[in-house]
């Protein structure tokens, strides 16, 4: 992304496709955008504890994805698959994500090749300079999908993004969810990626949401992810994430209330060692009335670790009957760690329940010498408490919920 | 079993003991009483190995070990038991697991077998039934949310599952009501023989009707000053401690 001169890699890229002129256009007005915003610094809010320049001094992924099947219980989802495939030289390291399907297919289900889609489909993100990479993520766009679930249906998913190259990846991910339909989406990202991912995931009416999203990286991998979730009316969603490490690990996610009576429940955890960063950042929006949103964060931070947490609630006029709750807590366990946790609300009308709360600090020295003094050795007295630490967040109370993460 | 010489200690520069000696042999109960303030607590923390406390001076010997040389877990391990004046809340930890994961770090420590859940299970059963602690206590967090009494019955059930050779009991009557006080005495006579020892640390004589003690001392300005059989108590508990002055 930085190694070379952005034009020339943007050239190679674009000579090698045989687009429509729409999106030649998209990509070449996008590139511009890009340019003109600038890679973001410390003078971005969203940005600002996020050491941009470690994204110039990544070493090629040297863990490519040996990527083997295609998992699909539907043949006409595989057969799309597949054409998007055979352009490619070998199919087997070719697939930018594999789909795991539990369960049946519901009928009618659509599944587009993102580079495929007609020009009408294709839906423009607003963007700005904190949201710089999304504009890049166009401009240098190597693969996605758009995916319909139609409506009164249920799916239950499994969606890993794969490394396939040296450089990055940019995925755009698009999933129209159907009224009164149910998805169970859980997504993962390759253990060694470079990926610029841009996800939209549209809820229609009565429709929801049971999302897991696992980014258990490796200390030199790097990912940037935006991801914008649309709310018609009466919709719920539950959101579980599991960040763990990586050189550089930035998510911003927009999660916007068109629709009253939607529910967004959303819990995460971060957990970062040696030199690794993770930067989390939402922003909720509640544009009408009777909205509930609940973010509720635990990060732990060690060795030389940084993680910059940012929660924001915008309660617009006129949306009464909003309930905004966000709880950040978080734990250093060395000095030289360091933890930014910001809670926002900006309230513009007056009948609305909010609760914020953010604390940093360390292990609770007290508790750890309870639990010592009744033999239990200092390391596991520490992991006990950390892992109460981090079920908080166990949303989906699973049992192994901690058990991938590099504690 | 417990030799202790000469002890000073302090908590920050605030000097707390102040060459206090104390011998206790297997099977022996200790009542230990004294004004508020005395040191104790912090003689209670000394033993445990509690880092705030700094022991400047002196030797303790605990069955033939130098106690001073050991960290907080191993002097669990080895056998000592502190029941804390004010127990601590621990969120998120599950007493059952909490109790588990120190029965099992304690064997292992001493290169016996680990017990597994069932084990655990039935140990865990006889114990409850005997300290009449309701079990639901036990599903809980760590102390979270108990009550005064219940955290201090909680400490001797701890007690009870983790059979220590020296328990020192910090003020575990107050806070009691009196069938508390009955069930909580009946849990420390029924694990009295003749190798485990006991420090009760109290106010009232009260306690030492039920427990009752082979030696009273009184501990005053970071020294025991005075030291007598279970008669002391009683005398205490008329002239309370203003003879200190003379
Ligand atoms: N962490 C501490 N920091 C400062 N001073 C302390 C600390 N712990 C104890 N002290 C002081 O040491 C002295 C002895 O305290 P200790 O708790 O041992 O008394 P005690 O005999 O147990 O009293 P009580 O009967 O009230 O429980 C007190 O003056 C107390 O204020
Ligand atoms: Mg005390």
């Amino acid at each position: 992304m930085f190694k070379n001169p952005i034009n020339l890699a943007f050239e190679v890229l674009t000579s090698q496709l045989d687009e429509p002129k729409w999106l030649q256009k998209k990509r070449s007005n996008a590139l511009k955008k890009f340019q003109d915003y600038g890679i973001p610094t410390h003078k971005s809010e969203l940005w600002k504890y996020t050491n941009t320049k470690k994204l110039e001094r990544l070493e090629e992924v040297t863990d490519i994805a040996e990527s083997g099947s295609v998992l699909f219980s539907d043949s006409s989802l595989s057969e799309k698959q597949n054409t998007q495939t055979e352009k490619g030289t070998d199919p087997k390291t070719e697939q930018l994500f594999v789909f795991t399907i539990e369960g049946e297919l519901p009928k009618n289900t659509q599944m587009q090749d993102i580079l495929q889609i007609d020009e009408k489909n294709w839906k423009n993100i607003k963007t700005d300079k904190e949201r710089t990479f999304v504009e890049l993520n166009t401009a240098m766009l190597n693969g996605g999908f758009q995916l319909t679930i139609p409506k009164n249906s249920q799916l239950k998913l499994h969606i890993q993004y794969q490394q396939i190259s040296k450089d990055w990846e940019n995925i755009r991910t698009v999933i129209n969810v159907g009224e009164n339909a149910e998805l169970d989406l859980t997504e993962s990202y390759d253990y060694d990626c470079r990926i610029n991912h841009v996800s939209v995931i549209n809820m229609t009416a009565d429709s929801r949401l049971k999302f897991q999203s696992n980014k258990l990286l490796r200390k030199t991998a790097a990912l940037i992810h935006f991801s914008q979730i649309n709310c018609a009316q009466n919709v719920t969603i539950q959101q579980g994430a599991v960040n763990n490490n990586a050189a550089l690990s930035h998510t911003i996610q927009e999660v916007n209330f068109n629709g009253q009576h939607s529910k967004f429940e959303a819990a995460s955890v971060n957990v970062a060692h040696d030199s690794c960063h993770i930067s989390e950042n939402i922003l909720t929006n509640h544009k009408v009335q009777n909205c509930k949103s609940n973010v509720l964060k635990r990060s732990l931070a060690t060795d030389k670790a940084s993680i910059a947490i940012n929660a924001k609630a915008i309660v617009s006029k006129g949306a009464d009957g909003s309930d905004v709750a966000q709880s950040l807590k978080n734990i250093l366990l060395t000095d030289d760690a360091n933890i930014y946790s910001r809670p926002e609300l900006e309230i513009n009308t007056d009948d609305v329940i909010a609760a914020h709360g953010s604390t940093v600090g360390e292990l609770d020295e007290t508790s750890l010498t309870y639990l010592r003094s009744r033999g239990i050795p200092k390391e596991q007295a520490k992991f006990m408490l950390i892992e109460s630490f981090l079920q908080d967040a166990n949303i989906f109370n699973t049992e192994d919920f901690l058990d991938r993460i590099e504690l | 079993m417990l030799n202790i010489k000469n002890i000073h200690a302090q908590v920050g520069d605030n000097k707390i003991l102040k060459g206090l000696n104390l011998d206790i042999k297997p099977g022996e109960v200790h009542a230990i009483m004294g004004p508020n303030g005395a040191g104790k607590s912090t003689l209670g923390n000394v033993l445990a190995g509690m880092e705030k406390v700094e022991v400047t001076e002196g030797s303790v010997d605990f069955l033939g070990k130098n106690l001073l040389d050991l960290e907080i877990e191993q002097r669990a391990a080895e056998g000592i038991f502190l029941a804390f004046q004010y127990p601590v809340e621990i969120p998120g930890v599950n007493n059952m697991y909490f109790l588990r994961a120190a029965l099992n770090a304690q064997r292992k420590y001493r290169g016996e077998k680990e017990m597994n859940s069932s084990e655990f299970l039935k140990l865990v059963r006889t114990k409850i039934k005997q300290m009449s602690m309701r079990d639901d206590l036990l599903r809980r967090p760590v102390n979270e949310g108990f009550s005064g009494g219940e955290k201090k019955r909680n400490e001797i059930f701890q007690m009870s599952i983790l059979a220590p050779k020296l328990a020192i009991l910090d003020e575990t009557d107050s806070g009691l009501d009196i069938d508390a006080l009955k069930i909580v005495a009946d849990g420390v006579n029924q694990l009295r023989d003749d190798n485990r020892s006991f420090i009760v640390i109290t106010h009232y004589q009260r306690l030492l009707d039920y427990i009752v003690p082979d030696y009273v001392h009184v501990l005053a300005d970071g020294k025991i000053v005075r030291s007598g059989d279970k008669s002391l108590a009683i005398e205490l508990e008329k002239t309370g401690y203003g003879w200190l002055e003379d």
